[in-house]
């Protein structure tokens, strides 16, 4: 029974660099064995979660990325703040618009559009992502940020399917990216979010009410994207730079993690640039997904030669 | 390593504070200081010692087969004393002004009840 269970700790072990197995696996299984309850045949969802999460942060070691899992609350933060900006800006400026627009007016909507008193479905993902900058205040988003994520990534199938009016995929897709990030929130009570969220509110509705604003569309809109992204990466300045005159570990991985979704904010833009196209403010839907698989590439690629070459100094440290 | 601690980090050094451990008692004592509230993991906790390691607050010792599994035993550097110490003072400081306060917030309603009843 024991042999059983030793093996599929042995098994679980596989996430840890081979390196390493060889030197500590025996005493990490061993430990494991000695707080094993007697006649318990599989390792629990938590040894396995624990094993998993050992196993990343052990290649990370390996490869001199230790900053790297620390700076994620930071990455986190950050993002889940972004979300919760975007948000309040997309529910301002286009769900609750739709009320004064087709609520009292002539206008007749097209097939489609609306949902309940608002533009689309989107209100209800807007509505997730500030109740995750609320739970932060508790330390209690992660689930709220799951279930926003999971409403960010089903909008658009599932409008699709009733045939409704949807917020485009060039502002979905930088927010799926944020949310993969911000699923890293830490469980302690987090303010940001919720104050970027109430700075976002402070600077929408007044402006809305200044410029008499009506677009009830998202379109728009979206040029609201590349200064999104100035907002990430003054976020990530402000973070790096103290954490860097500290000479902090930390400093300048929340940069990289934030790298794709950074560029995922710019793919319109760029999508123009790189097809020279100067005559529409939106990207056609081939050029867009070119370059955010492109965006994709490029990050992952940046990922890949940071960790080789701290890596190579830490295994040849005399060659640098 | 930047005070504060986090509570695994300072349970860890204090656990390790009297002695030499190997993994399996350092997780026994972590719940017994904590009152079983903070219960560590194999592979959290050997996270753990490797960074302790690396900023050499810890050193892995000797090692020894005890019913066929092996252990390993950990002991504090001085390093790590002298963190431990300078953590322990800061939440020493702490806990002496907050009960500082509550001793003048305890008078204040004793003052008060007093009041109420002349």
């Amino acid at each position: 029974m024991s042999g059983e269970l030793e093996r599929r700790y042995r098994a679980l072990l596989r996430a840890y660099p081979a390196a390493y197995r060889a030197e500590r696996g025996d005493e990490i299984v061993d430990t494991y064995l000695d707080l094993a309850a007697p006649g318990r045949r599989w390792p629990s969802p938590a040894d396995v979660a624990d094993l998993v999460r050992g196993g990343v942060r052990q290649h990370l070691r390996a490869a001199g990325a230790t900053g790297l899992p620390s700076a994620l609350p930071i990455a986190a933060t950050i993002a889940l703040a972004l979300n919760t900006v975007m948000a309040v800006f997309w529910f301002a400026f286009v769900e609750s618009t739709r009320v004064t627009v087709h609520g009292t007016d002539s206008i007749t909507p097209s097939p489609g559009y609306g949902f309940g008193p608002f533009a689309s479905l989107g209100v209800v993902v807007w509505g997730c992502w500030a109740a995750a900058a609320v739970a932060a205040l508790a330390g209690r988003a992660r689930a709220l940020v799951a279930l926003a994520l999971a409403a960010t990534v089903l909008v658009a199938p599932v409008s699709a399917v009733l045939d409704l009016f949807r917020p485009p995929a060039m502002l979905l897709l930088p927010m799926i990216a944020l949310g993969v990030v911000a699923l890293a929130v830490p469980r302690r009570p987090r303010f940001t979010p919720a104050l970027a969220g109430l700075a976002s509110t402070a600077y929408t509705w007044p402006t809305m009410f200044m410029t008499s604003y009506t677009p009830a569309d998202y379109y728009p809109v979206v040029g609201f994207l590349p200064l999104a992204a100035g907002l990430l990466g003054l976020a990530v300045l402000s973070a790096g730079v103290p954490l860097a005159a500290r000479r902090d570990p930390r400093a300048w991985w929340p940069a990289l993690i934030l790298l794709g979704p950074f560029l995922l904010l710019l793919v319109n833009e760029l999508a123009l640039l790189a097809t020279g196209n100067n005559r529409s403010p939106q990207a056609s839907m081939p050029s867009l997904i070119a370059m955010a698989v492109a965006v994709t590439g490029v990050t992952a690629l940046v990922f890949a030669i940071i960790l080789g070459v701290r890596q190579r100094r830490r295994t040849w440290p005399d060659v640098t | 390593m930047d005070l504060p601690l986090r509570e695994p980090t300072f349970l860890i050094l204090t656990a390790l504070a009297a002695g030499p451990l190997h993994g399996y008692a350092i997780i026994a004592e972590v719940s017994t200081l904590s009152g079983a509230r903070v219960g560590l993991r194999p592979g959290t906790l050997y996270g753990a010692l490797d960074r302790l390691t690396d900023d050499g607050l810890v050193e892995p010792g000797a090692e020894e087969i005890v019913d066929g599994r092996r252990r390993r035993y950990y002991r504090l550097t001085d390093a790590g004393d002298a963190t431990l110490r300078a953590e322990t003072a800061r939440l020493r400081a702490n806990a002496e002004a907050a009960t500082a306060r509550l001793r003048v917030r305890d008078a204040r309603a004793a003052g008060k009840l007093a009041g109420g009843f002349a």
